[in-house]
């Protein structure tokens, strides 16, 4: 009997043991408990709001927080980038799920409000991403700017113009004439670039940014060129407004913007055809760089074109290395996903969030895809 | 065998002791090393997180320093080419406090990988910041040139500056600020991941704590334990001492009969031969005494005509005479079958015993009544007036007195003889 007793002792005590044990190895397991959940709401279907998720939950994973991505609709995403109702779906699933903070790309820059107002009161934080709703509570904005990618994209285009030779023999010829009727060099400068950019723009809003940016950076670094080169074309009698509308005459348009690659192409080959004199091509979106890409390899352009694209697609990516492409403006996604989560976790534990931050546009040439911060850039994940 | 028993019993217990001993110390020691590991682990964790801030906090400074510079020289404040200078130094420091950030161990993959890209954007930030000073270098020495010559230096200064700022904002403040940005992430990792090795520690003391206080508490129901077995093994010791005295006293009071009966002639319930060996052999040396003896003249023939039964009860009924009517006076002894042995008393004076020797004998072969019959038989006897040292030894002392009883039966019996010394 006491022999029996004494086993059932150790026998409890090992099993005390043998649970107490387990209790430390999975206390020392380092254990990532989710410390928030944040929802993260963007736009349509495209691969730059891929980018953005990717971004966001690598911050997710970095920070120990949950991410809800476009959760709470049967649809994956909004329809388009004025689909507001699925959002407001998005962050009514957000408030009933409880999250901590709202990582929102608004569809509305005022249809979102009333949703983001109901969010708020549960005490909800909300940064935007992209570009910024009117809601008053909204933490911070991470956006690139589409102004500034147009502007990139034009600092390089001036370039490609003035830096051509048609343009730099025709300006030393007026400049070695010495010609001072303003009118006369108004002409020559018109005839000498007329028709020279061509612009392909997409159709979303954002392409409407960017061209802005693009024509007004474009008669900036144009005149500033020029003045440097020795024609200050405001020393001759003209105002800025004189000299701006005149640099518009470079430009051309596309006859309507494009959805699609075919599309673009089509315009691409039309405008090519029309402008001989054609120097250089800006496109705005992925779209509508193959589309050019695409017209002008077929016509054996790529040495007289100088393509300026936007995004980086590796179909882009390609043209890029086969020379048909010459540069392309690019933004940011992943960045702005992950400073989006990094920035909602700060605003939960209040520990200081800047009002807006811009993760920029980088403008990238066949000779950039060596370099780290591009590689960075165009694959974060690998890099 | 029961003793045996009782003594692996307590040894048993004290193992017991010994183990619980042995066990609590081992205990304490773990404890004491897994305190310490947790102490030196929690002071690990804060060192390193220290370090790492502070190195990251350094790095964003300089890139705040940085960034002051780069205003200063689109602003054109001071000299463009010292805070040019100013810059490059800048980013050599931090390119220092990046070495001093991956000497530090222990940071995790996920700082380590994020302080990476950080740094990535911080060498971009770099040659951009070196392609445009190169570009504004050469800008400012047209600028420069045009001032002094005749012509259009305001609008080129405008013109220089707009491109700056453009370039300012388009190419160099993003990328600056991803960087303090991303910077300010690793540090929220850093203190994430403290946050959580701290949680862990603290995890860790308390499963610790409720560790020592189990085994404590295991402790105390083992010592607990293994008393009240103590108490139960010395009750039960007891019981068997006591039940060993039992049997012990039994044993001797069996001992005690069986020895009495040695000494005692079953027969006529007197004390026998060896009996008076044992009391008097003492004395041989030292008393002087009376002793006599006495037998009936012919008992055999008694034996024989009336068989051994009738015999005893002659003898039993003449030894009760002898008892009652002597035992005052001496000690009496059935030495063999008829003969009977008295020790007289200290007191006795030799002529008094001689009286009483007279008596005996006439007791002794008076008429008696055994078994409905009468039977008279002679007696004979010896008297001795023992004097200290005359006999070695009490079967000496006996054949003196045999001798004297034999002389006398040889001259016809009924009749007294006296021990003479030669």
């Amino acid at each position: 009997m006491n022999k029996s007793r004494r086993k059932r002792i150790i026998s409890s005590m090992a099993l005390c043991a043998v649970s107490l044990s387990t209790l430390m190895t999975t206390g020392c397991g380092k254990s990532s408990d989710d410390r928030y959940t944040i929802a993260v709401i963007t736009k349509q279907n495209i691969s730059f709001w891929e980018d953005v998720k990717d971004g966001a939950e690598k911050a997710g994973d970095e920070l120990d927080v949950k991410i809800l991505y476009n959760e709470g609709s049967d649809k994956d995403y909004p329809l388009g980038d004025n689909d507001f109702a699925t959002q407001i779906e998005y962050i009514d699933y957000a408030i009933k799920e409880g999250v901590d903070a709202i990582v929102l790309a608004p569809n509305d820059t005022d249809k979102l409000n009333e949703a983001l107002g109901r969010a708020a009161d549960s005490g909800i934080h909300i940064i935007n991403i992209n570009s910024r709703a009117s809601f008053g509570a909204v933490r911070s904005c991470i956006s690139s700017s589409d102004m500034d990618g147009g502007a990139v994209a034009a600092r390089h285009a001036a370039d490609a113009v003035l830096g051509s030779p048609d343009i730099r023999n025709g300006m030393a010829a007026m400049k070695s004439s010495r010609d001072v009727d303003v009118n006369k060099i108004k002409s020559g400068i018109k005839k000498l670039g007329e028709g020279t950019v061509a612009i392909i723009g997409h159709t979303a809003a954002t392409a409407d940014t960017r061209i802005a940016g693009f024509k007004t950076q474009s008669v900036t670094q144009i005149a500033s060129q020029m003045a440097a080169d020795g024609f200050d074309i405001t020393k001759l009698g003209m105002t800025q407004e004189d000299a701006a509308g005149l640099f518009q005459n470079f430009f051309v348009d596309a006859e309507k913007r494009c959805a699609t690659v075919d599309e673009s192409y089509e315009e691409a080959k039309k405008l090519l055809t029309a402008h001989p004199k054609m120097i250089c091509i800006f496109t705005t979106n992925t779209n509508t760089t193959l589309g050019a890409c695409k017209a002008v390899e077929e016509l054996g352009l790529q040495d007289q074109v100088y393509i300026i694209g936007f995004n980086a697609d590796p179909a882009e990516l390609d043209y890029l290395k086969t020379g048909v492409l010459d540069g392309t403006v690019v933004q940011n996604p992943y960045n702005m996903g992950f400073f989006g989560v990094s920035y909602a976790v700060r605003a939960i534990e209040d520990s200081g969030v800047p009002y807006a931050l811009d993760t920029g546009v980088t403008y990238v040439t066949a000779d950039d895809l060596d370099k780290d911060s591009i590689k960075l850039l165009l694959d974060p994940e690998n890099y | 065998m029961a003793k045996n028993k009782a003594k692996s019993s307590s040894s048993h217990g004290s193992k017991a002791y010994v183990f619980a001993a042995i066990l609590v110390v081992i205990m304490y020691i773990v404890n004491a090393i897994l305190v310490d590991r947790i102490y030196s682990n929690s002071q690990r964790v804060s060192t390193r997180t220290q370090d790492t801030v502070k190195v990251v906090n350094r790095i964003s400074a300089e890139l705040s320093e940085i960034n002051g510079d780069v205003l200063s020289i689109i602003a054109d404040v001071g000299n463009r080419t010292g805070h040019a200078n100013a810059a490059r130094a800048h980013f050599n420091n931090i390119a220092n406090s990046a070495e001093d950030f991956y000497d530090i161990s222990g940071t995790s993959e996920d700082a380590k990988e994020r302080f990476r890209h950080a740094y990535t954007l911080i060498d971009a930030y770099r040659a951009q910041l070196e392609g445009l000073t190169a570009q504004w270098n050469m800008a400012g020495g047209q600028q420069g040139g045009q001032q002094g010559g005749q012509s259009q230096a305001d609008i080129s200064t405008a013109a220089f500056g707009t491109d700056m700022k453009s370039m300012y904002t388009q190419d160099i403040y993003p990328l600056q600020v991803s960087a303090t940005e991303m910077l300010r992430v690793v540090n929220d990792i850093i203190n994430n991941d403290n946050e959580e090795d701290m949680k862990e520690n603290k995890r860790n003391t308390y499963i610790l704590m409720a560790l020592m206080l189990l085994v404590a508490v295991l402790s105390e129901i083992a010592i607990f334990l293994i008393a009240k077995r103590a108490k139960k093994a010395r009750l039960e010791l007891e019981e068997r001492e006591k039940n060993l005295r039992e049997v012990d006293a039994k044993l001797k009071s069996t001992r005690q009969k069986a020895s009495d009966l040695a000494l005692t002639n079953i027969l006529t319930n007197m004390k026998n031969r060896y009996a008076l060996d044992n009391d008097i052999s003492e004395r041989l040396e030292s008393d002087r005494f009376n002793i006599a003896v006495f037998d009936m003249d012919n008992f055999r023939s008694i034996n024989d005509t009336y068989g051994y039964d009738f015999g005893d009860e002659y003898l039993i009924a003449v030894a009760d005479r002898l008892k009652n009517d002597f035992g005052g006076s001496a000690e009496i002894y059935n030495i063999t079958g008829n003969e009977f042995c008295f020790v007289f008393n200290k007191e006795i004076s030799e002529s008094q015993a001689m009286g009483i020797v007279q008596s005996i004998h006439a007791v002794m072969s008076s008429p008696y009544e055994v078994l409905n019959l009468t039977v008279q038989l002679p007696a004979s006897g010896s008297v001795y007036h023992y004097l200290p040292g005359d006999c070695l030894n009490v079967n000496s002392l006996l054949v003196k007195l045999d001798t004297a009883l034999r002389n006398a039966k040889l001259n016809g019996g009924n009749m007294i003889n006296t021990v003479v010394d030669i």
